[in-house]
């Protein structure tokens, strides 16, 4: 294995982004590549790290002014073993090869954990859409779109938006395929819901994280009925998270910003939730407000000095830290535990630190991390793809309904891989196992290709 | 401001002549004393009062502008495509008290109207719209405690059906995470996007004749006070040119000059520099060090400073800040990703760009905001400028005694202030330790 990754620097020393994540990524599946001979006589590892394609492309385009530019454009098609390629479009002047093909190569396994067929990739440009006009923005998605429309389509190469490629530069995108390819196909997800897009994309996420710890409790005969839930955050994932919770029965007693947090020990219901959402979605306010409206709720300021954040050490069964990366420390873990909470699920990307989930594992909180837990966004970009294919648009209901069933298959998908190599409850480790095997074992099916 | 609604005349002579005592008894503030001074006038000099018609109209009970704003010849803070020689304007709706304070107002060079970088992506201009807006009450009694104690603050939200703001609004549609221009069901984003991108009325050109005027009346760089009334849809819209004075002219503002000799013992050299003025007030100084910088772990280094930030900060120490590709990036491959909370106690800037990181020049926008509000400077360094002077003496910070040693930063605190001098007008800096 370790010539394997030495072989993959020596090739490429710059890219330092891509050979961390594939350093992180073999690591976690050591034991897989350890039982299976096979994936070794097949070179496995030096197949997943190369890409299938890398398309490279300039990308000339002109000013308001009058004055031509030309961008790099990219799009590293990474693995096409279990469905088409699909993975964001990144316009940011930061994007490099090597960022490109990190991104590339950790959406691969994402988007295998979903269950659903989507291979990975990624794409986009050092373009940077800031302070650009709406013109500018357009004429250079038109000019990157014509030459990115030669390798992408509904079976081959699905995009979607990432940073600076939102619902505005998706309709300029696929205004130009249209045009070039004369055809009205589910080429891109993310689009506007008049034109191909899907229900409950801004709710995913929220939905997903909740469905799955109701899978977590329900796998140990339990459920969210009356428990009380502790929710960092107060933006899109934390509302739709609270919603849900507050839909299956559950309880939640906080919401926070980067102010502090406010403890509610009625709980938040739906009146309060709309008051909420209506304060941060369209007031812009703090959420110490909430304690104007609802005098009974206590409102604690944010003290970064303290060595951790007072929201986690309430007594509550189950937390579902929804804010931002590395929230919670190995004091905060304590305290959880401490607190009697027995579930954590984890709605933002990467919340908790590598000691705190120690301490999670270590106590026997059943954590759901969240590369599986908070795997709603792509799910519902999955099934925007199959919406599209079959030329409908299911109403939310539906749409919902599908999210569950994915939400619980990935569930089920980490368990069984967790308890097939002797880590039964650790959902990390099943999550990354799963991953990695349903990719490789399609690829060995396929045969050397 | 005075709503003159009393029917009785001497009720509403009483007011008037009330709000003169005011304006007045308000020139022996402390602001406008230091303002009066600044421009070299002096307590012999006389002064007038003048009074003029209050800009707007009634919506109802409330009375205002449909928009506000102030312009300046000059742009201390220019973004790519704009000049600084291009101006810049601050609009807001209602009146320009929200400008004054520095409240959530659109910042746009009339240059360029349709290059906006605070509403570059959705999360922009949902962050940066403006949310509330003075007016006056012509409900209520008149209470003439200060100037503006007439105006009440009212949310957007609730005048969503007032022409003013169905006219300058965008709508935000949650269900895809987009701003769609015109007045749909769903919360309004305040984006003047009639004006500035559809040019249905030409105030860009209004503003750029009259800072060009202005400039060439006063002979200086100048400063403009306007107003628009815009009533409803069958009436032409008004536009009112209240104020013209010269930029103001305090310490930060005079002319700034770095001579060749300043530029030879300087620490710090750069000839991409935002902002200007003279400052003699910073003792402490926090680098990141080149050897110990690791690009991937710019999340690490940020905490790191955090920390050091708070320490300053406390004990109200402003200090200079040097590293690495952009500050202020979400992004940890492209910069060390602080927040504005992170380095709160900041006065000056340094994005050194030396290829261990490739970013352009940094021009995030909630972070740049802060910095152009608070007039902070932010510098541009390369390994080697075009002068073939030493960007950063590496080897003279390296020397100095630590106050702190982290994994990644140095903090260093000098006995006596260090000099930095920015020249907004050649977009050049020098810093150097006396």
């Amino acid at each position: 294995m370790e010539s394997i990754l030495e072989r993959l620097v020596q090739r490429d020393p710059e890219q330092q982004e891509f050979h961390q994540a594939v350093f992180e990524v073999m690591d976690t599946v050591k034991p897989v590549l350890e039982r299976n001979p096979e994936y070794r006589q097949q070179a496995i590892v030096d197949r997943i790290t190369e890409p299938e394609r890398v398309i490279m492309f300039r990308v000339p385009w002109m000013d308001d002014q009058g004055q031509v530019h030309v961008n790099r454009g990219f799009r590293v098609e990474m693995n096409s073993a279990i469905g088409p390629y699909k993975g964001g479009l990144r316009f940011h002047p930061s994007v490099t090869l090597s960022i490109i093909k990190f991104l590339a190569f950790e959406q691969v396994f994402k988007n295998s954990l979903t269950t659903l067929q989507m291979g990975g990739g990624k794409g986009g440009s050092d373009f940077n859409p800031k302070g650009r006009s709406d013109g500018e923005v357009m004429r250079f998605c038109q000019a990157f779109m014509t030459e990115l429309s030669r390798h992408i389509g509904p079976n081959t190469d699905v995009p979607a938006g990432d940073i600076g490629v939102g619902a505005r530069e998706i309709g300029y995108l696929f205004g130009m395929y249209k045009k070039l390819r004369n055809e009205f196909t589910g080429v891109l997800t993310g689009k506007s819901l008049a034109w191909g897009g899907s229900l409950i994309r801004p709710e995913a996420t929220g939905y997903g994280v909740v469905y799955f710890a109701a899978e977590m409790l329900s796998h140990h005969g339990d459920s969210l009925e009356d428990k009380k839930c502790l929710v960092s955050g107060s933006g899109n994932v934390a509302q739709f998270t609270t919603e849900k919770i507050i839909q299956m029965k559950g309880k939640v007693l906080t919401l926070s910003d980067s102010s502090g947090y406010i403890f509610d020990e009625e709980g938040i219901d739906a009146e309060k939730l709309s008051f909420v959402k209506h304060l941060k979605n369209i007031r812009r306010g703090r959420i110490r407000e909430y304690c104007d409206q609802y005098p009974q709720a206590i409102y604690t300021e944010a003290a970064p000095e303290l060595d951790h954040n007072p929201l986690w050490a309430h007594q509550a069964d189950c937390a579902f830290p929804s804010a931002t990366q590395n929230e919670i420390h190995a004091r905060d873990a304590d305290n959880l535990a401490k607190g009697g909470v027995r579930l954590v699920a984890e709605g933002a990307n990467m919340p908790s630190t590598p000691n705190a989930i120690n301490i999670f594992l270590d106590s026997n909180i059943l954590y759901g991390p969240s590369k599986a837990a908070n795997a709603g966004g792509v799910a519902v970009s999955g099934l925007e793809m199959a919406q599209n294919s079959m030329r409908l648009s299911w109403p939310r209901k539906e749409v919902d309904k599908r999210l569950r069933q994915i939400m619980k298959s990935i569930h089920t998908t980490c368990t069984d891989a967790a308890t097939e190599y002797g880590l039964e409850g650790n959902y990390m480790a099943g999550a990354n196992i799963a991953g990695f095997v349903k990719v490789v074992n399609a690829m060995l099916d396929q045969g050397l290709v | 401001m005075l709503a003159n609604r009393s029917t009785d005349f001497s009720t509403r002579l009483r007011e008037v002549i009330e709000a003169i005592k005011l304006v007045y008894a308000s020139t022996w503030f402390e602001g406008p004393r230091a303002f009066s001074k600044a421009v070299g006038q002096r307590r012999q000099d006389s002064m007038a009062v003048i009074l003029q018609q209050v800009a707007g109209s009634q919506y109802q009970q409330y009375f205002y502008p449909a928009i506000s704003g102030v312009a300046l010849s000059y742009n201390y803070y220019p973004v790519p495509p704009m000049q600084s020689e291009d101006g810049i304007a601050h609009l807001a709706l209602g009146f320009g008290k929200t400008v004054v304070e520095g409240k959530q107002s659109l910042r746009f060079s009339p240059a360029f109207p349709k290059h906006l970088p605070q509403f570059s992506t959705v999360d922009d201009m949902l962050a940066n719209t403006q949310r509330n807006f003075y007016c006056m009450d012509m409900a209520a009694p008149a209470s003439l405690h200060h100037e503006t104690s007439n105006l009440i603050l009212r949310t957007i939200d609730n005048a969503d059906n007032e022409y003013p703001v169905r006219y300058l609004s965008s709508t935000y549609i949650p269900e895809e995470h987009r701003v769609r221009d015109g007045n749909f069901p769903g919360p309004k984003v305040i984006s003047f996007a009639p004006i500035l991108k559809y040019g249905s009325y030409p105030l860009p050109e209004i503003l750029k004749q009259l800072l060009a005027q202005g400039r060439e009346g006063m002979g200086c760089e100048v400063e403009i006070e306007f107003a628009v009334d815009i009533a409803d849809a069958s009436q032409s819209p008004v536009f009112y040119f209240l104020q013209l004075r010269p930029i103001v002219s305090d310490e930060n503002n005079q002319e700034i000059h770095i001579t060749r000799q300043e530029k030879e013992q300087a620490f710090l050299y750069a000839t991409h520099a935002l902002g200007h003025g003279y400052f003699r007030h910073i003792h402490d100084i926090i680098f990141v060090d080149p050897k110990r910088f690791d690009r991937t772990c710019t999340t690490e280094i940020a905490q790191e400073i955090s920390l050091c930030n708070k320490k300053l900060h406390n004990h109200k120490r402003p200090y200079l800040l040097i590293g690495p590709g952009r500050w202020g990036t979400a992004d940890r491959w492209l910069g060390i990703p602080v927040q504005w909370g992170d380095i709160s106690g900041v006065a000056a800037i340094v994005e050194v760009q030396d290829g261990s990181i490739p970013a352009e020049a940094s021009q995030g926008t909630h972070f740049f905001q802060n910095i152009t509000s608070l007039g902070i400077p932010y510098m541009m360094t390369t390994t080697k400028n075009q002068h073939s002077l030493q960007s950063i003496n590496w080897t003279w910070l390296l020397s100095l005694d630590t106050s702190f040693q982290g994994t990644y930063i140095t903090h260093v605190t000098l006995p006596h202030p260090i000099h930095l001098k920015v020249d907004g007008t050649q977009a050049e800096a020098a810093a150097w330790y006396p």
